[in-house]
């Protein structure tokens, strides 16, 4: 299944994402403390995401009218997932509307796909007979700083490489 | 010819009305033509007015919110935090960036500083508006949701310098608690209030002082400190209280790794002891008298047999009064007997005659009061020694002098103005007959040097505590500088007053860290217990006996056969026999009266109190639990 | 028009009062919390009265609380003129201020507040609001 990339206004046509490849790492003013015994205690004051999205294709990104001083809402094409032994789960706020959450029972070590009822943030699985744990599959979306894309562009070629980094507001 | 009558009814529909005059008319005439007339007058001319002023205003009201917070007291988790900020009552925190620091050291105000992003200049105004806008940072502790649980002030204050870079257009803010404008606008009495059991003397402080100098002083007396908590209510805290139990406990897996340092005392530094030399210096007025007494020395049977010379009364009496000391009273005189018949032995009765004129005008005894007076400067001297046995036993002595001097010399002088008048009301006795009193002022002499022993323990007190122990631990924005803390880590265990607290808060790291610097007590503890402040009693200032309050005075009688030479300096009545005898020296006729000088009383004269030995006062050194393994 | 008569924080009524938050632990070791805000103007001109009969009804001052039974209810709060006043006031009465208050830093007026809240449920309240009748100025 195809989940489109939105990047603001713009929904990135598929043939500029033949090649998709989407990293998400945390940022946080975070620090692990040691005692002088040793104990650790973190502590958070805030925590992030950032991301970057690198895309081959045989049409350049059509990102060129984007403002990149004002945050730009990413929907991600690139999912998350929750693992619970329950077949309830309650996902982050933080998803897209547009494309659904999707269920899996793991039976056997396998995922068996399920149905998926929402409510709110909280989805309930389909129950599957024989099923150890239940996971639920979603895509991501939140407001990011981005810096103008990165563009590698074989002209007589034909193949655009583009690469596009973003901080969560 | 017929009377129009028309009546009339007015009504008034309207303030700004017409007025409406509505009539009938019907005039009737006998016989022929009657025609029914109608008329309606309506006047036009000018309109009642009554000027309205309607005032259409907002139903207004001058409304605040009251926002009423409870907190969980049992939210213990601390990983998540943020910074809440208020400046000039306007919220803040999301502007808040970088590091926030709050520092408080003992004595000192407490030094909050912060960063705020552009959009300060926005919500607070031109950075040069800041100065004097009051400032709460809180810090905040949320659970994994990002609701808040918990808030705990941090610091509170007023903006003090404000620093704004152009270029980045950031604003950092440094503020401070204003503790020192807060305790400049307290007068004597509240100075005196928030500082209990604190001495102040005229004598040892400056009495015109500024408020602020004046709660030094004060301050000074005390083994304590004052500052402003969190809130910035003012407390005051001993340096040790018995049997605290410390208001936090830190161990091995609170206090950060790498974070305990140690600063042990240089001996130099130390004082052990005190020594105060307290001289009191007063006048002292003296009110000498003397009684004189003279008698001729004959019996009227020798004075008829023999004769003699004898003294006026107005000669005693002047030279009574001529002395330069005041008469007291009047003399009394011993006069010779009226005419008569005296019987002699030997001689059976004589017939005495005298003018009674005569018999009144001569004496043959006298006795007079003379009184002066004369001013003496009294010192007394207290030799005060305050020592903390238990610092010397670990320090050895190490010694400090201190002499201060007090006077009482000012006042009127001290003389008989007119005549004589009695010693003063309260005067005493003393050993040597005189009459004394003495300008002193025993309050202010106890006063004064309870101050000064007070303002020695403190001494010796404050410069046994350099002892420092610091460590780091996760925040903790309830410590105070009224607090006793132990920390315990790397093989240190030490518990102590607080002496310095550091917040240190860094948004980009994510880091939360508390510093705590506890100041201890370091000697040999030996179960000294603590002498109370009091000022020795008054050394014993009186003369010893005996006194001496009488004076005889002699005869010398020449024209006799053992009449010795005349002696320009004989006292008392210098007369003759009658009978001369031939180749006796004849005297020159006098009345002398000698006043004796003031003498060695009139010197200066000092006397130490307790013998001149060192009046022991003893400080126990409050030794805190350190244990460095 | 808005009125110049505010809530000040200081007696020189330099700052005015946004909101006047209280915290409490909800264990109840936090007692009560005394506070004092200045009702004045730094117009010294204007008059403040009350609309109802001007200059002879009084100002008073007393607390609304837009959500009665529940959060926190006015009986939270005790007003008076002096902070030792504050022992005798009863909670959640209105306060009078007088039948007029001049304008200028001279005569504003001092309001103590004592909150104790009325529950210890763990949460925020804002429905209270101190606030005066309705007012104008002259």
């Amino acid at each position: 299944m195809r989940v489109p990339l939105v990047i603001g206004p713009v929904t990135i046509p598929e043939y500029a994402m033949l090649g998709l490849e989407q990293t998400y790492e945390p940022v946080e003013g975070a620090v692990l403390l040691r005692a002088s015994d040793g104990s650790a205690l973190k502590q958070t004051a805030w925590s992030k995401l950032r991301t970057v999205i690198t895309g081959t294709g045989w049409i350049p990104d059509g990102l060129a009218g984007i403002d990149w001083s004002s945050p730009q809402l990413m929907r991600a094409s690139a999912p998350q997932s929750v693992w619970s032994t329950s077949n309830v789960i309650t996902l982050p706020a933080a998803r897209r509307g547009d494309v659904g959450v999707r269920g899996f029972a793991i039976v056997d070590d396998r995922p068996v796909e399920t149905s998926v009822s929402m409510a709110g943030d909280t989805a309930t699985l389909g129950t599957v007979s024989g099923a150890t744990s239940y996971y639920a599959m979603y895509w991501p979306e939140f407001l990011a700083y981005f810096a103008p894309p990165q563009q590698q562009i074989d002209v007589t070629g034909a193949a655009v490489r583009w690469r596009l980094a973003g901080e969560e507001a | 010819m017929a009377l129009i009558q028309a009546p009339m009814q007015i009504d008034v529909v309207a303030p700004s009305g017409r007025l409406l005059v509505a009539m009938r008319i019907a005039v009737r005439q006998r016989g022929q033509v009657s025609a029914p007339l109608a008329l309606k007058i309506v006047s036009g001319f000018g309109q009642v007015r009554a000027p309205m002023a309607i005032a259409v205003r907002a139903a207004a009201r001058v409304s605040v919110g009251l926002r009423v917070t409870v907190q969980d007291s049992t939210w213990s988790d601390r990983s998540r935090w943020r910074l809440a900020a208020e400046i000039g009552g306007q919220d803040v925190s999301a502007l808040l960036t970088g590091t926030a620091t709050v520092e408080a050291e003992e004595g000192a105000a407490r030094i909050a500083e912060l960063s705020l992003l552009p959009d300060a200049l926005t919500v607070l105004g031109p950075p040069d508006t800041w100065p004097g806008k009051p400032v709460l940072l809180d810090v905040v502790f949320v659970d994994a949701a990002g609701t808040q649980r918990r808030r705990e002030r941090l610091f509170t204050g007023v903006v003090d310098t404000p620093a704004y870079d152009p270029r980045t257009r950031t604003c950092s803010v440094r503020c401070t608690d204003e503790f020192q404008q807060r305790i400049e606008r307290l007068d004597r009495a509240g100075i005196a209030a928030i500082l209990p059991g604190s001495y102040w003397s005229d004598r040892v402080f400056d009495a015109g002082a500024e408020p602020w100098a004046h709660f030094e002083d004060r301050l000074s007396t005390l083994a304590a400190s004052y500052d402003l908590d969190r809130f910035g209510a003012g407390r005051l805290a001993p340096w040790y209280v018995a049997g605290t139990t410390p208001h936090w406990s830190w161990g091995p897996s609170q206090v950060l790794d790498r974070s305990v340092r140690i600063v042990l005392a240089h001996r130099r530094s130390i004082t052990t002891t005190v020594r105060l030399t307290v001289e009191y210096r007063y006048r002292r007025r003296r009110q000498r008298e003397r009684r004189y007494v003279w008698k001729h020395p004959w019996t009227l049977c020798d004075y008829l047999k023999k004769g003699s010379t004898l003294p006026d009364k107005d000669t005693i009496r002047s030279a009574a009064a001529g002395t330069g000391w005041a008469l007291k009273g009047e003399p009394s005189y011993d006069l010779l007997p009226p005419s008569g018949w005296i019987r002699c032995f030997g001689a059976g009765l004589r017939a005495w005659t005298i003018r009674e004129d005569l018999r009144q005008k001569l004496a043959v005894g006298a006795t007079f009061e003379l009184a002066t007076r004369f001013v003496q400067t009294v010192t007394e001297r207290y030799r005060i020694e305050v020592r903390a046995p238990e610092a010397v036993s670990r320090y050895g002595e190490q010694l400090v002098e201190e002499t201060w001097g007090m006077e009482e010399t000012a006042g009127d002088e001290w003389r008989f103005e007119a005549g004589y008048e009695p010693p003063p009301a309260g005067a005493v006795r003393d050993g040597n007959g005189d009459w004394i009193a003495d300008d002193y002022d025993d309050p202010a002499r106890v006063d004064a040097i309870e101050t000064l022993i007070a303002r020695a323990r403190r001494k010796i007190l404050a410069s046994l505590r350099a002892t420092r122990v610091y460590g780091e631990v996760p925040i903790e924005p309830g410590v105070e500088r009224h607090h006793v803390a132990r920390i315990q880590a790397l093989g240190i265990d030490a518990t102590g007053k607080v002496a310095r607290v550091q917040h240190t808060l860094d948004i980009d790291a994510g880091r939360a860290t508390t510093g705590v610097e506890v100041a201890l007590f370091v000697a040999d503890p030996a179960g000294v217990t603590d002498d109370l402040v009091s000022a020795p009693a008054r050394p014993d200032t009186l003369s010893p006996g005996p006194a001496v309050t009488v004076i005889g005075l002699p005869t010398h009688l020449g024209g006799l056969a053992d009449s010795p030479p005349e002696d320009p300096d004989w006292d008392g009545y210098i007369g003759n026999s009658t009978t001369f005898w031939s180749g006796a020296p004849v005297y020159d006729e006098r009345f002398v009266v000698k006043t004796p000088g003031s003498g060695a009383d009139g010197d200066p004269a000092e006397f130490e109190a307790a013998g001149g030995g060192w009046i022991p006062h003893r400080v126990r050194v409050p030794v805190d639990a350190l244990a460095i393994a | 028009m808005p009125l110049t008569f505010q809530f000040y924080e200081d007696s020189n009524l330099t700052n005015p009062v946004g909101t006047l938050s209280f915290t409490f632990e909800s264990d109840g070791s936090t007692g009560a919390i005394d506070t004092v805000v200045y009702l004045g103007s730094t117009d010294g001109t204007k008059t403040l009265q009350a609309v109802s009969n001007p200059g002879v009804d009084p100002i008073q001052v007393s607390v609304s609380d837009s959500a009665p039974g529940s959060g926190q209810e006015a009986t939270a709060v005790k007003l008076a003129m002096t902070q030792t006043g504050l022992d005798t006031a009863t909670p959640g009465a209105a306060l009078s201020l007088g039948a007029s208050i001049s304008g200028g830093v001279a005569n504003a007026v001092a309001i103590w507040v004592r909150v104790e809240p009325t529950t210890l449920a763990v949460g925020t309240s804002n429905e209270l609001t101190l606030t005066t009748n309705n007012v104008q100025e002259v």
